[in-house]
């Protein structure tokens, strides 16, 4: 994280009713993933990001622009703050039309403060053909990419998202996972993404922030996520899905097609294929960490098409499972129970095969 | 008949003007705000709906009248009381009027979705911007009919009209000070045309705030 700013500094101490939000946290200016159970306080830690709460004691600065002190009196209201914060539910204005909502932010902003159109946002959001219609016949994927676009044309700082893939269905998450990495490398605007999927903290994050109970249990790059003992406790391994960008190669191998993903291919399911693609398209796939079967000789006769060389190079356990971190040019996890682990011999440093079969991998982005 | 008639819509329009602002800002402040000292402010504004307008009417009598420093300052602007004019009449109308077109205007602009307007104010909205952009928007057909509700009492008013006002035909004289002198002095033939009139405004007033009221139904979530 050497080559990241600090974006956000805050020191905060929050009553509400019987919960108490005590943070200490730098947050970079890259993607940083706010991980942790529901009523941990990332929402609470958010609102006091955007100016919604006051905290009752502490100090809050944005790029060494201090927006909150208790000690010196100042709040600097929301609407100056320059902090964007996309919702779960989107909370798109249902009295105006897609680009009305849009334009919501942008038409207050003076030409000057202005480093992008209106255009380009809608470009990268791919919602140009939204335009005109209106908000309540948009599907949650739309939504939420024309929440992004809105948040995104009022030129924030740094950008807030409270959740925004949990009310997605599967192929849309995809979708707004790859927008959000564009977003970051088109726009270069930092983000603060909570979160309690620990797969999608993965696919995207560069630092991880993992809070319990209001306090930061940790905090650091995302391999630290997967070793910090506190951090196990908090975490859900047994649900993780690993989400890889790769992309979709135009030629089929025995009329199926196939995702390249750092040095390997995988193919794909044969409902996938019919699809027509003339160039190579990028695309995330899921394939969840229990579908994966891990094997120490290269097995043969077999009807699962995908069988990848790899070597582990960490063992993460839990109590009962233990979630194996491969590495294939990028890290791949495999979930098996700690009895597979010792008898099989699974350390770092092993020498595996994973087998995946075609129909396990769920190719996310349309 | 044509007179009386003007009298009370000039009464009751005044009424309303005179409220809407105040009754939009309360509204808001109940309706989308969580006030210290809400429940007092609740009692406050709602009292004139529990007392008998009689009451009202005798308390603003007071507050009006020569002696008092509004009636002071009214006798050295304009030279006079504004006791026994039609704007006296209006006061009254609109004190009584105003609970009932407050608590509609709160009940429309608690609907509205509050991270609608939290969504504003971190695109850069602020207060009075959210309020015109987001809330009223989304509730201004509640607005409409909490106004009109309002606007159906104040033509309606009697018990405080009659003791600030008085009951001068041609001046302060509304349709329900003209029906009451008349069936008093047993015109009722005369009575009835006024009551006519009275049913029919109402019934105008009331169909407009409930298709307003079925309408906004449809609106306002996400």
């Amino acid at each position: 994280m050497t080559n990241f700013r600090n974006a956000i500094s805050l020191g905060v101490k929050k009553h509400q009713g019987n919960f108490i939000l005590d943070c200490q946290l730098d947050i970079s200016d890259g993607i940083t993933a706010i991980f942790g159970p529901s009523g941990s306080g990332k929402t609470t830690l958010l609102d006091c990001i955007a100016g919604f709460l006051s905290p009752d004691h502490g100090c809050i600065s944005k790029f060494g622009r201090i927006v909150f002190s208790s000690e010196r009196s100042i709040n600097v209201p929301p609407n100056k703050r320059g902090v964007g914060y996309v919702v779960q539910n989107s909370a798109l204005f249902p009295h105006l039309t897609v680009k009305q909502n849009i334009n919501y932010g942008f038409s207050l902003t003076s030409e000057k403060k202005r480093k992008y159109s209106l255009e380009t946002v809608m470009e990268i959001l791919d919602i140009t053909y939204l335009s005109e219609r209106d908000t309540r016949s948009l599907s949650g994927g739309e939504r939420q990419r024309v929440a992004l676009a809105r948040s995104l044309a009022a030129f924030p700082d740094i950008l807030l998202l409270d959740e925004p893939l949990a009310s997605l269905d599967a192929p849309f998450r995809g979708l707004i996972i790859q927008k959000l990495k564009v977003i970051f490398r088109e726009l270069g605007i930092p983000m603060v993404y909570v979160s309690h999927s620990l797969s999608e903290v993965i696919a995207l994050a560069h630092q991880v922030v993992v809070m319990s109970e209001g306090n930061v249990i940790a905090n650091g790059n995302v391999s630290l996520l997967l070793r910090d003992s506190n951090v196990k406790r908090v975490a859900d391994f047994s649900s993780f899905e690993n989400l890889l960008q790769g992309s979709i190669c135009p030629d089929s191998i025995d009329g199926q097609k196939s995702i390249a993903i750092g040095d390997i291919k995988l193919i794909l399911p044969v409902e996938r294929s019919a699809i027509e693609t003339a160039e190579t398209v990028s695309a995330i796939v899921s394939i969840r960490a229990s579908d994966i079967i891990v094997s120490k000789i290269e097995p043969i006769g077999l009807s699962a098409r995908n069988v990848i060389a790899a070597r582990v190079k960490e063992v993460h356990s839990t109590d009962n499972s233990v979630l194996v971190e491969c590495d294939i040019g990028e890290p791949i996890y495999v979930e098996i129970t700690s009895k597979s682990q010792s008898e099989l011999g699974i350390y770092p440093g092993t020498e595996v095969f994973l087998i995946i079969k075609a129909s396990s991998i769920m190719v996310l982005s349309n | 008949m044509l007179e009386v008639t003007y009298i009370t819509l000039k009464v009751a329009i005044l009424a309303t003007l005179i409220n809407f602002p105040f009754a939009l800002y309360i509204g808001w402040i109940l309706g989308r705000r969580n006030p210290r000292g809400r429940l007092i402010l609740e009692v406050v504004i709602s009292l004139p709906l529990a007392l008998p307008p009689v009451v009202t009417g005798y308390v603003l009598l007071i507050a009006l009248g020569s002696r008092s420093p509004i009636g002071t300052f009214t006798q050295a602007v304009f030279g006079s009381d504004i006791i026994f004019t039609w704007v006296a009449a209006s006061l009254a109308a609109a004190v009584v009027s105003f609970p009932l077109m407050v608590r509609s205007i709160i009940v429309a602009m608690s609907t509205v979705d509050p991270r609608l307007e939290r969504s504003a104010r971190s695109l850069g909205a602020g207060p009075m911007k959210t309020f015109f952009s987001i809330t009223l928007p989304l509730s201004y057909q509640g607005v409409i009919a909490g106004t009109l509700l309002g606007f159906v009492r104040a033509l309606s008013e009697f018990g405080a009209t009659i003791i600030v006002a008085g009951n001068i035909p041609g001046v302060t004289q509304t349709l329900p000070l003209a029906i009451f002198a008349r069936v008093q002095t047993g015109r009722t033939s005369d009575a009835f045309e006024l009551v006519a009139i009275s049913v029919l405004l109402a019934v105008i007033s009331l169909g407009i705030h409930n298709w307003l009221l079925s309408r906004s139904g449809s609106r306002g979530g996400i």
